[in-house]
């Protein structure tokens, strides 16, 4: 009943029914913004960003077939490239907020600082993956999923999964080891 | 090669999530550890990231406000790309008269002549708001232009007071929202309520009206008809009767008609009367500037055309009320139309600005009548208790969580008792509560099953989509309808399907007969069921299996 219900609630969504995109923002507006907040390390930047990436999608879905195949999957691409052009513009704040580093009992100040900066060149490294490469890392290392979840929300197969995951990482520590240089 | 690493790499990844160190997995694969621990050691870091909880958002609220103030935008957008679709641009006035107003009479008086008396006539009914009012209204200032004796365009401009008077009664007993202009004597006032020229009006403590407005002085009356068809007076003010001929839109500055244009008729210095016509008055939800031509009517043989500036007024209004409707930077809140620019301030601290919230408005009144919000906030919700609603509607979809039905939409919870198995086309019997925020939710369904099977034969006599009429009789087809042959208007066809609650039938096949063969088939057999145009189609309630048994068709196949 459920991908009835979906794709009723998505045709409805396509008309700019308010109902209906309401519906959406409730069903997937937290997880697209757990996503963000992991890919971004910021709670009100995460939230600004989670209404940027249904604004887009309302922008796309008249146009676009992505979501016809797999709507949260096309809703994290859109989610990984609004955090892409976030990180692009350049307007990311270098200073992470005091309130988003947490500091764990045994942590010296100092490491709790390197701890931050690594997660800071990470997460930027994400951001310079594919399109594909950048959800497939994300979803199973950030959003702790497995490979059969995110090849059915991407709409492609656990091997398709495996290849884009191997070459992520390795795109990924190049990256890393370029900024490092 | 890479399929092998990709593999051992998605293993160890695996293995380490259930406990198993680096180490011992990079061990077990000598020949790719060199590029194994690299990876592995990355994804680690990675997961780090993952596991710091990402906080409670704080205002996940206003993002959905925002989305949902997106989606009413696009809509808006997207229904006026398909009006203009449906407006052919030569009867796109908006456009036509985006120009200037001297543009807009010489394009009135072209379009009076292109279009000839037709259009305007059918214009003649037409109320502030309908397609064709723009027409009325241009017909009516040519009209007024082209008469140039005096006597006649007393009576012409009488003629048009007492049509605006007509309707606004029409716009009240329509219950339409909309902004009127008319002209009348006060034949009474009791207390809030005024009588200005055979029309009820109801006046308020906003209410702007003259020093020397008494019964039997001729005014003006600027009036807001509300959804309850009360008109609401905004102004009432003196007006010399029979004075010169003016007539006024809400435009923007730029699109008054500049003295100049029309210098060539030029005018004499006598007194002459004036009468305030609004061109279109009536604000939509997609506001358009429209030209403002101020004609001075003399009683010389030479019509005078000047421009009379509107002397700018801000006035700042304050109210209460539901918002009905969210559009892209128009609104409406208690039956009136509300600008809200992007400067427009918003408190949402009682709940999000949707439909069906109220709010306490504080606006400005601009020069040209408009309502511009400075600030909206939202008030606490009324405890008001839901409203029972029930209907009959046929149902158009169905889900876990919505279905439609008459269209109407309707929310499903695990509360919601269902009886009967849905389909689309189905009638349903829908018992709902309606909550403040106007939506439905469905406390019972009972779905009617079709009454019986029926097959019958005629001419198909029109076909929409999804629904054709064969023989007078609705045919509804769906996803499951099996159509053979090639439908046209006038053809023949068999249908077997379900008879619904409501007289239409819910085709499950439908076998359309070539036009020749129709044509040529002798109607020779009193159990042949091939109907005439005229004859009423024979239902014939289906006895096991459907098969075809008309000898028409038969011979068909």
């Amino acid at each position: 009943m459920r991908p009835d219900s979906e794709s009723a609630l998505l045709e409805r969504a396509r008309e700019y029914d308010a109902t209906a995109v309401a519906e959406l923002y409730d069903r997937y507006s937290l997880r697209i913004y757990n996503y963000v907040y992991h890919r971004v390390g910021n709670r009100s930047l995460a939230e600004d960003l989670t209404s940027t990436v249904f604004v887009r999608m309302l922008e796309a879905i008249r146009t676009s077939k992505g979501w016809h195949s797999s709507f949260s999957g096309w809703l994290y691409r859109i989610a990984h490239n609004a955090v892409v052009d976030h990180f692009r513009s350049g307007k990311q704040d270098k200073d992470v907020p005091l309130e988003d580093v947490t500091l764990s009992s045994s942590e010296h100040l100092a490491e709790a600082a390197e701890r931050s900066i690594t997660r800071e060149r990470v997460r930027s490294a994400v951001s310079q993956l594919t399109e594909a490469q950048g959800v497939v890392i994300s979803l199973k290392f950030l959003e702790g999923m497995t490979n059969a979840e995110v090849a059915e929300l991407m709409g492609k197969n656990e091997g398709a999964i495996k290849s884009l995951q191997f070459r992520g990482l390795a795109a990924l520590r190049r990256v890393i080891d370029e900024e490092l240089v | 090669m890479n399929e092998d690493i990709e593999n051992v790499l998605d293993k160890c990844i695996s293995e380490m999530e259930s406990g198993v160190p680096l180490e011992a997995c990079i061990a077990r694969y000598p020949s790719l550890a060199a590029q194994l621990e690299p990876l592995l050691r990355l994804v680690l870091e990675i997961r780090s990231l993952g596991q710091e909880p990402a906080p409670a958002p704080l205002n996940l609220r206003a993002g959905r406000q925002r989305v949902l103030r997106e989606a009413a935008r696009l809509r808006v957008s997207q229904q006026e790309k398909e009006r203009t679709r449906q407006v052919p641009w030569w009867l796109n006035l908006q456009t036509l008269l985006r120009r200037s107003a001297a543009a807009a009479v010489v394009a009135s008086v072209l379009l009076v002549t292109i279009l000839g008396a037709g259009t305007v006539a059918i214009s003649a009914n037409s109320l502030p708001g309908d397609t064709l009012y723009p027409v009325k209204r241009i017909g009516e200032e040519v009209q007024l232009l082209l008469t140039l004796d005096h006597e006649s365009k007393a009576l012409l401009v009488e003629r048009l007071d007492a049509r605006r008077r007509e309707e606004a009664l029409a716009i009240s007993s329509s219950q339409r929202v909309a902004e009127l202009s008319f002209r009348g004597q006060v034949e009474s006032v009791q207390g809030e309520l005024w009588n200005i020229g055979g029309v009820p009006i109801r006046t308020s403590d906003e209410t702007r009206v003259g020093d020397d407005v008494q019964v039997g002085t001729f005014v003006r009356v600027e009036v807001r008809s509300l959804s309850d068809g009360t008109l609401l007076a905004e102004s009432i003010s003196q007006e010399p009767q029979g004075k010169p001929v003016q007539a006024t839109a809400s435009v923007t500055p730029e699109e008054t008609a500049a003295p100049t244009d029309l210098a060539t008729l030029s005018p004499t210095a006598t007194a002459s009367p004036t009468v305030r016509a609004p061109v279109q008055s009536v604000p939509t939800s997609s506001p358009s500037p429209t030209p403002t031509a101020t004609l001075t009517a003399t009683p010389s043989p030479t019509p005078t055309v000047t421009s009379t500036p509107i002397p700018p007024r801000q006035v700042k209004v304050t109210f209460t009320g539901r918002i009905e409707q969210i559009g892209a930077d128009t609104w409406i809140i208690d039956g009136r139309v509300v600008k809200v620019p992007a400067s427009t301030s918003f408190d949402e601290g009682e709940g999000p600005a949707a439909i069906g919230a109220i709010a306490r408005v504080v606006a400005i009144r601009d020069e040209d009548g408009d309502l511009v919000a400075v600030s909206i906030a939202i008030e606490p919700p009324p405890h008001t208790p839901a409203e029972p609603f029930e209907f009959q509607g046929l149902i158009e979809s169905f889900g876990a969580e919505h279905w439609s039905v008459g269209g109407y939409s309707l929310t499903i919870t695990p509360d919601t008792v269902i009886e009967g198995s849905p389909r689309k086309g189905l009638l349903a019997e829908v018992k709902a509560v309606r909550r403040s925020d106007g939506s439905l939710v469905a406390v019972r369904i009972v779905v009617k099953p079709p009454s019986e099977e029926v097959q019958f034969e005629g001419i198909i006599e029109s076909l929409a989509p999804g629904e054709w009429v064969i023989e007078g009789v609705a045919v509804r087809l769906d996803s499951d309808t099996v159509v053979e042959g090639k439908p046209e208007i006038g053809g023949t066809a068999e249908v077997q399907g379900l008879l619904l609650a409501d007289g239409a039938v819910l085709a499950r096949r439908i076998v359309v007969q070539a036009a020749s063969a129709t044509a040529t088939t002798p109607p020779t057999t009193a159990t042949q069921a091939v109907p005439t145009r005229s004859s009423t189609p024979t239902m014939e309630p289906m006895q096991g299996p459907m098969v075809t048994q008309t000898a028409a068709s038969s011979t068909q196949r």
